[in-house]
């Protein structure tokens, strides 16, 4: 059976920064040795810890269905992820780029606003408090329309930088 | 009280249903239906992580109250009750049925801190109220008595205003 390619991209939801890589390719190709993940940024820059290797990949052992990557994710990207299958010579045999939105820390900050306003009602009566949740919840579904609809990183990230000032600076919005 | 798919599904119909109220000048809060959108979401979005999490009951609970009369007709529309007073979609879990209140102040009840009905006689976990588009928390901001069937605006000093629209939610047991 002849390989296809495919992979999948997840945030952790308990800790936000991690994002894991999971192999869904079908077939065999027994010249395969290994992979390489790469998180390439709206603007271009390759988005690495200090796990990456020259400051662009992510080294993805064949033997793994997985891939863990810790403390990646600082806030919420638009990100073109890219995997790439090679033989032992190095040379790419398949390659595969996917475009996500990871959005929990918006998505996290907004149900938290929920869980207080549940407990303290009051907090929906401040100034722009609905206006500015209107707001945040935009940009997040921006975000996710930009990328499911247009595969648009570029107007993907704007808003969700747009959506992290709004979630860094409460003290203005909220 | 309902599950938390159940109330998601009841405020996306309550929702339209606001909508289509301030389209035709009927309803005065004219963000409600896009305040039901956010919280829904939002609420949404937890389940989606973890249909478990304790923080649900809650966030569902004044998903559910947000949602007032609305929430009465959307009963009525997936075939959970409406019109009378609701029956349990099951799964519930409490054994409690919802009772939703609506109620516009009239001439005679206008000026004071209470308001009474003996249809609330035995409401339990009445913890909040929306009038008009501010909140009041039980404990906080009023009382409400399951004795009488009173509700007492005097912990916040609010006087009920002829054309204020209350609502609340409380359980009773069948």
């Amino acid at each position: 059976m002849s390989f296809v390619e495919n992979f999948t991209a997840q945030q952790s939801s308990t800790v936000y920064s991690t994002c894991t890589l999971t192999d869904t390719s079908t077939g065999s190709d027994g010249s395969i040795t290994q992979r390489r993940a790469y998180f390439i940024q709206a603007n271009g820059d390759y988005l690495v810890t200090s796990a990456a290797v020259n400051s662009t990949y992510f080294q993805w052992d064949y033997a793994d269905a997985t891939l863990t990557i810790l403390l990646l994710l600082d806030k919420d990207y638009a990100l073109n992820v890219k995997v790439e299958w090679l033989d032992v010579s190095n040379n790419v045999l398949y390659s595969k780029t996917i475009l996500y939105g990871f959005n929990i820390y918006e998505e996290a900050f907004l149900y938290n606003l929920t869980t207080a306003q549940s407990s303290n009602p009051q907090l929906v009566n401040n100034a722009n408090y609905w206006n500015s949740k209107i707001a945040l919840r935009v940009q997040v579904d921006d975000a996710t329309q930009a990328i499911t609809q247009g595969n648009d990183i570029y107007s993907a990230q704007a808003a969700y930088t747009r959506g992290t000032y709004i979630k860094d600076n409460p003290q203005i919005f909220f | 009280m309902y599950p938390t798919n159940t109330v998601i599904q009841l405020a996306q119909i309550s929702q339209y249903l606001a909508s289509n109220a301030i389209y035709l000048g009927i309803e005065k809060d004219k963000q409600l239906a896009n305040k039901l959108y956010i919280e829904r979401k939002s609420v949404e979005w937890a389940y989606g992580i973890d249909p478990t999490d304790a923080s649900l009951v809650k966030t569902s609970n004044y998903l559910y109250t947000m949602c007032g009369a609305y929430a009465f007709e959307a009963l009525g529309i997936i075939g959970s009750g409406g019109g009378v007073v609701p029956s349990p979609s099951g799964g519930g879990g409490t054994g409690l049925i919802p009772y939703p209140i609506t109620v516009t102040i009239s001439s005679s009840q206008a000026g004071s801190m209470t308001l009474t009905n003996t249809d609330w006689i035995g409401l339990q976990d009445v913890n909040l109220v929306v009038i008009n588009q501010s909140s009041f928390q039980s404990g906080a901001q009023f009382t409400f008595s399951p004795l009488t069937g009173t509700f007492d605006f005097s912990l916040s000093g609010y006087t009920l205003q002829e054309n204020d629209v209350l609502t609340s939610l409380g359980f009773y047991t069948p």
